[in-house]
């Protein structure tokens, strides 16, 4: 939100625009303006900075910190019943009950996968994803946290990750190759037990080579997807830009030269 | 604690888990009951406070803030009020207009209702008969 009078640095902005969405977010679902709230709070910002030249953030910070929390403004009998079960899984010292309400249902999850492994694996993924929302809204860093949350934050994404990169080239390469649909244009049998090395090394190389067709061919789809591909791959793709699509693409052509160079000396 | 018939060792061990657990969990026992007892009676109290603010003269948010953050101990977060005065609002106790500011953008001031002064004189003959029955109960116990 931008505000009319107050002069912020933009490290302040930011720093005011998230707790403004803390206020928002700690008065949904009760019976309390949260517009209003927001316009009182820039109000009693103004009256206090107003007259103030550019505000810098630990300046700012003081005011919200005599504000106060706004988790702290609306008692919780008047919160959603689902809030307040939020609440009491955070309530505590260090912020900690969802993280390890998410190690806890990992752990369940691997422990009893035949029987409800994969909902508590799911249900795990969840509060995961939920513990990291919760943290950014409030402004906090996850800090130590990060080692009960992004296990199976990290393994949903590797699993994404190496279904998106290997699944397609992969499954494709199986139903050609191994059903002999096109052996005699290629030239390439069936793997089977009386297989020769050459055999095998041409099948290695033609599984390269579709990998590394899909991953250039996959180039421009991640590039313009990237942010869609960075919510679906947290933690591991945060950082993914642009520029490591284009390697994508560099090693797609790499995997492809070496694919066909083989397939030739073969 | 004294456990006579345990040999000496055992009651020193016996004197030191009880030291500990007293030390742990007996103290943080007493501070989560007095902050929970605090906040339970500031709840209350905060409301009677803004509409005796607001009863005195008609006065803009921050002002209320800072009237009552004169009061030890009633407002922890000024934010607190606003919330507060958003349900004296639903509920027609005070009402607000807008007005221009010498020094500002316009504000938002709060003044009581008809209601609101009915419910305010209400609130303060209760809080004087409780805190008199409860002013009169500590004399007698001390």
């Amino acid at each position: 939100m931008m505000t009319a009078t107050l002069n912020l640095t933009p490290d302040a902005q930011e720093c005011f625009d998230r707790y403004l969405n803390r206020v928002r977010y700690s008065l949904s679902g009760t019976s309390v303006d949260a517009d209003e709230i927001e316009s009182d709070v820039l109000e009693h910002i103004e009256s206090v900075l107003g007259n103030e030249g550019e505000i810098a953030r630990q300046r700012l910070e003081g005011v919200l910190q005599e504000l106060g929390s706004p988790e702290s403004w609306v008692p919780d009998e008047q919160r959603p019943a689902w809030r307040r079960l939020v609440g009491q899984l955070r309530a505590g010292p260090e912020d900690w009950r969802m993280a390890y309400l998410t190690l806890a249902l990992t752990t369940l999850g691997v422990v009893l996968i035949p029987v409800v492994g994969p909902l508590g694996l799911f249900l795990a993924y969840l509060t995961a994803r939920a513990t990291r929302s919760l943290a950014a809204e409030h402004g906090d860093e996850l800090g130590a946290r990060k080692w009960l949350v992004d296990p199976i934050l990290i393994a949903a994404a590797v699993m994404v990750i190496a279904s998106i990169m290997l699944g397609p080239p992969a499954g494709v390469c199986v139903g050609i190759l191994e059903s002999g649909v096109i052996a005699d244009q290629t030239g390439i049998p069936p793997l089977a037990h009386d297989s020769t090395a050459a055999d095998v090394i041409s099948h290695i190389a033609m599984y390269v080579l579709a990998i590394g067709a899909w991953w250039l061919l996959l180039t421009p789809i991640a590039a313009w997807g990237i942010k869609p591909l960075r919510w679906l791959t947290v933690p591991v793709c945060d950082r993914l830009e642009r520029r490591h699509v284009v390697w994508l693409a560099g090693f797609g052509l790499l995997l492809v030269i070496v694919a066909v160079v083989t397939l030739q000396i073969v | 604690m004294k456990i006579a018939y345990w040999p000496a060792p055992m009651h020193n061990l016996l004197l030191c888990i009880d030291r500990y657990l007293v030390t742990h969990y007996i103290d943080p026992m007493t501070d989560a009951f007095s902050l929970n007892w605090t906040t339970q009676l500031r709840k209350g109290i905060l409301e009677l406070g803004i509409l005796n603010a607001v009863g005195s003269r008609p006065m803009y948010g921050y002002q209320i803030g800072q009237i009552l953050r004169g009061v030890d101990g009633l407002v922890v977060a000024e934010g607190t009020i606003y919330p507060l005065l958003n349900r004296l609002k639903r509920e027609a106790l005070v009402t607000t207009t807008i007005e221009e500011s010498p020094d500002g953008p316009p504000r938002k001031v709060y003044q009581l209702t008809d209601l609101g002064r009915t419910r305010l004189e209400w609130m303060n003959d209760h809080w004087r008969r409780l805190k008199s029955g409860i002013d009169s109960l500590r004399k007698e116990t001390t």
